[in-house]
């Protein structure tokens, strides 16, 4: 068999993306379409007291005006976290209150988008205004509930014990995805009261799911449809509310209403990364061996739901210390709600935790690196497992002989080049495998092709491609033989594309199935009344290159599964893996989310990697620059390298980009996001990327599952920040740790 | 500042939002917008269409022809989603108006391919991985044609920098710089410019 996985495949949606023939949600116009405009609401807490929709209903074009008072009655439905599927239990035009500046008070729907955004721009409200209203994540946050905690032996007599300690608070922003797609969606009823949806879906199974728990329709009359997501990383994970008002209007209308959420309006309507804060305390002995950690950190979330991303318990699986305490909290705001943003935990923690290492190796005057060596765990030090695989140190090795390390003199503004000063850091990037399941149909066709059905996504991540590989590597087929369904309610059903999980979840699926076809070809072929292979043992076939093959009998595979009554060959099953309880994984076929991981019953696993950086900062205008970056990874089996590379590599630009760029600024006056747009929210650039290296370590996992894949898609972006911090201090002597770093933060 | 209950007639605070202030229609106007007749040639065809006035190039391109090709980002011209040519210049379709672009050869990602060819900047795109959701990519690929017609593909740092109108949020950049260099290296790139494709 030609090794298929593994080879650094072309995209096989490549065409498709580069022609512009790719369809994304937004790009599905249609006859008797209508356009659907948000009115928001300028103040954050209060309500609404009046809404003239007389004025602006004789408006040219103008079908609908959709307020509180005139909205369907929706049913509930849980935020996801809490195991529903929508993206906040508060929902907006359910009443007159007002909980979140920005929020959606009503709804415009005209026959085109310049008569809507023109009668939602002069619609008349009248407020009755709050105050007291709260956005940010205020310096004396209270945070008595509890988003989590974990217990490692003694911290606190570790902790007194210490020889070296280092006592620090670090501070990240609230931060939006910004994917280049704008949110929306594309709602149409059909004559039966049916609904198809067009709106870019990480999960179009939960999806589907919310909206027909919310309108009470029936599963099999409602259907997601997102074959494309112009970008996700977790923001089009669950039911956003603009959502649900547009499949509301529609329906009012009894026309096909497309909305179109501005770069501006999905500020305060979708999800964002809320604000966190970290105070760590680390204590070691003289010789650089970890004692204890002592964690505290508070979550921003909103009023309504109990969203939060702490990170502590992915932090204790980085190294050996004896004594660990984390308490972590909830910090109430006006706001709505948060939700997963690339490592949604990690991001923040692992900045947070990486930089006070990195403290505590300048304390120790150690080299960072040799720190690292020095408290390599044997185990989870949390469960005591063993892991299930785990290359940290030889990504720390091999990044560092890319980056030259070796050549960094430790001290603090020692290193200059034409007059900049130089600064190199490194930091650990991890990501949890989460193991998720999945299910999947492979069908053989008399044409000698295979079709996969699976209800997972494409983010940009190559699932098509890598689930053809997959797919063609168990059939002896070339993957453009291979024909990839998904993102799409009606398929078979897959678990949220989220927690970097679709790769190992998806892709034993796929694998499975498409074994399954294979041997159930082999034996309808054996078992048939006629054929070349009639009566031979069904162990005795192959499938290569197209072709079945018994010793030298051939027959290529079209004329096989032609020859068959049914003129085709199916399989459908589900993969989940052995570790994860029946009960969890059954609830896949109701459009729950199950998950395990990084701890399962018998072994621990997590992905590792070894991030460089480098920076460049002009002595007097302090601009920094990253002309280079260097990541090391091991994510065991690649199966594509080439957008594997691409993910790894499109992580590390996020990283750069939180580190020195994004943040979510809060005017304080209005609770407000203040830096609403593209032009002043800012994100990464090309010329803000200098040379970037990824590189990938051969990993064997044979315990999370046959694939032996963890996900990559979160890992690149969680060791950036702290390299990049690490860097900063490293030329300036300045260390900063609060995000994003800007010259105002290293003027010295 | 002002009391914000007070925002009936003017919601000057909601700006940021994106939300135009609500204002009473001008004196003597009805809100019905004019509508115009226009003429526009698209990838070397000749549309007819009437159209208020108010539409986008990008609008009318992805909702009146059907052309989507050209994605919208943030209808503000700072993504560069949008990117296509107009008689050989990239410009922001978003910040176009459709009356204003009548009488220039517009070329859009649809009018780039030869059949089943792509064009080399297509092809090189698919090759170097320079994308993956695929959303900035049409732009993507029409700004780096531009870029190098323009004569700013001299060097990986002269690409990033005129190929910084572009976002990617997938951070595909170091791939699109190679894509580009592939390309003008080569040589003899395909270039619509004026007269068609
Ligand atoms: S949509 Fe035109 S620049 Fe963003
Ligand atoms: S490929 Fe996703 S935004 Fe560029």
């Amino acid at each position: 068999m030609n090794a298929i996985i593994g080879t650094p495949h072309p995209r096989l949606d490549g065409r498709a993306k580069v022609t512009g023939a790719a369809r994304y949600a937004l790009d599905n116009s249609r006859a008797g379409l209508q356009h659907a405009a948000l009115v928001l609401s300028p103040i954050a807490l209060g309500r609404v007291a009046s809404i003239n929709d007389a004025a602006v209903a004789g408006l040219p074009g103008v079908r609908l005006v959709m307020t509180h008072r005139n909205m369907p009655a929706l049913r509930p439905d849980a935020a996801m976290q809490d195991g529903g599927h929508a993206h906040a239990s508060f929902r907006p035009l359910e009443g007159d209150e007002i909980r979140y500046h920005g929020q959606p008070v009503a709804v415009v729907v005209a026959d085109t988008r310049e008569q809507a955004e023109h009668a939602a721009a002069l619609l008349p409200v009248r407020y009755e205004a709050r105050p007291g209203a709260v956005a940010h994540l205020p310096e004396d946050a209270p945070s008595e509930e509890e988003a989590g905690s974990l217990d490692v032996g003694d911290a606190d007599a570790e902790w007194e014990a210490s020889a070296v300690r280092v006592t620090a608070d670090y501070e990240e922003p609230a931060q939006h995805h910004n994917p280049i797609e704008l949110y929306g969606c594309i709602a149409e009823w059909d004559e039966q009261g049916g609904l198809e949806v067009h709106v870019p879906s990480q999960w179009a199974g939960g999806m589907r799911a919310g909206i027909a728990t919310v309108f009470g329709l029936p599963e099999e009359k409602t259907r997601v449809i997102s074959p494309y997501i112009g970008g996700a990383f977790g923001g089009k994970a669950t039911v956003l509310a603009t959502t649900l008002l547009t499949c509301a209007a529609a329906k009012l209308t009894g026309r096909p209403v497309m909305l179109q959420v501005s770069r501006q309006q999905a500020f305060p309507t979708t999800s964002f990364r809320p604000a966190a804060r970290q105070h760590i305390r680390l204590g070691a002995t003289a010789e650089g061996k970890l004692r204890a950690l002592i964690y505290t950190s508070e979550n921003q979330t909103c009023r309504f739901d109990d969203v939060s991303f702490p990170g502590g318990e992915i932090l204790a699986r980085l190294y050996d210390i004896p004594g660990m305490k984390m308490r972590e909290g909830l910090v109430r705001t006006d706001v709505n709600a948060p939700g997963f943003m690339r490592a949604p935990a990690e991001t923040p923690a692992v900045f947070a935790f990486e930089s006070a290492i990195d403290e505590l190796a300048v304390a120790l005057k150690m080299d960072p690196v040799e720190l690292r060596r020095r408290n390599e765990p044997a185990r989870d030090p949390v469960k005591g497992l063993p892991w299930s695989s785990r290359s940290l140190l030889r990504c720390y090795e091999r990044g560092a002989e890319l980056f030259g390390w070796s050549g960094r003199d430790h001290a603090p503004r020692s290193m200059t080049k034409d007059g900049d000063l130089i600064g190199w850091g490194c930091a650990t990037a991890v990501y949890p495998t989460f193991i998720s399941t999945s299910s999947a149909t492979l069908r053989l066709t008399s044409e000698g092709r295979a079709e996969v059905r699976c209800a997972a996504a494409d983010i940009g991540t190559g699932t098509y491609t890598i689930l053809a590989q997959i797919a063609a590597d168990r059939l002896g087929l070339t993957p453009d033989k291979v024909t990839v369904r998904l993102g799409d309610s009606t398929l078979d059903p897959a678990n949220v594309a989220g927690g970097s999980t679709t790769a190992l979840a998806s892709g034993n699926a796929v694998s499975k199935v498409a074994e399954q076809a294979r041997e159930a070809l082999f034996k309808a072929l054996t078992e048939a009344e006629e054929g070349p292979f009639k009566g031979m043992s069904p162990a005795s076939l192959s499938l290569s290159e197209g072709t079945v093959r018994a010793g030298n009998v051939t027959q290529s595979l079209a004329e096989a599964v032609s020859s068959l009554p049914r003129g085709k060959v199916e399989a459908t099953d589900q993969w989940a893996h052995p570790e994860m309880p029946a009960k969890q994984s059954k609830m896949l076929w109701r459009a729950g989310s199950p998950q395990g991981g990084p701890d399962m019953e018998s072994f621990t696993a997590l992905a590792f990697g070894a991030q460089f950086v480098e920076v460049r900062i002009n002595p007097r205008t302090r601009t920094i620059r990253v002309p280079r970056m260097v990541g090391v990874y091991a994510g065991g089996t690649i199966l594509n390298p080439r957008t594997a590379h691409s993910q790894l590599m499109g992580g590390m630009v996020w990283g750069l980009s939180n580190a020195l760029l994004e943040a979510s600024e809060v005017d304080r006056n209005h609770a407000a996001f203040a830096n609403a747009d593209m032009a002043e929210y800012h994100i990464a650039v090309n010329a803000d990327i200098g040379a970037l290296d990824v590189e990938m370590l051969e990993e064997r996992d044979d315990k999370i599952g046959p694939l032996g894949a963890k996900g990559l898609g979160e890992i690149g972006i969680t060791g950036t920040a702290p390299a990049l911090a690490n860097a900063v201090f490293h030329a300036t002597g300045i260390r900063v740790r609060k995000l994003p770093i800007r010259i105002e933060d290293i003027l010295g | 500042m002002r009391d914000p209950s007070e925002a009936e007639t003017d919601m000057s605070e909601a700006d940021h939002l994106g939300t135009v202030a609500p204002r009473a229609a001008p004196p003597g106007q009805d809100n019905a917008w004019p509508v115009a007749m226009l003429t526009l040639r698209v990838n070397g065809q000749t549309h007819r269409l009437a159209l208020d006035t108010r539409t986008t190039l990008l609008d009318m391109l992805r909702d009146h022809l059907g052309l989507t090709g050209a994605k919208t980002g943030c209808n503000q011209g700072a993504c560069g989603a949008c990117t296509v040519l107009a008689d050989g210049k990239r410009i922001n379709a978003c910040l176009t108006l459709a009356v204003a672009a009548q009488g220039q050869d517009i070329i859009t990602i649809e009018g780039l391919a030869k059949g089943d060819a792509l064009h080399p900047m297509q092809q090189a795109f698919v090759d170097h991985d320079a994308f993956q959701c695929g959303y900035c990519t049409p732009g993507q690929i029409m700004s780096a044609i531009a870029c190098i017609h323009e004569g700013h593909a001299g060097s990986a740092e002269e690409i990033r920098e005129f190929m910084s109108g572009n976002l990617c949020r997938c951070g595909a950049y170091p791939n699109i710089v190679k894509a580009v260099q592939d390309v003008a290296g080569q040589g003899d790139m395909r270039f619509p410019g004026k007269g068609g494709v």
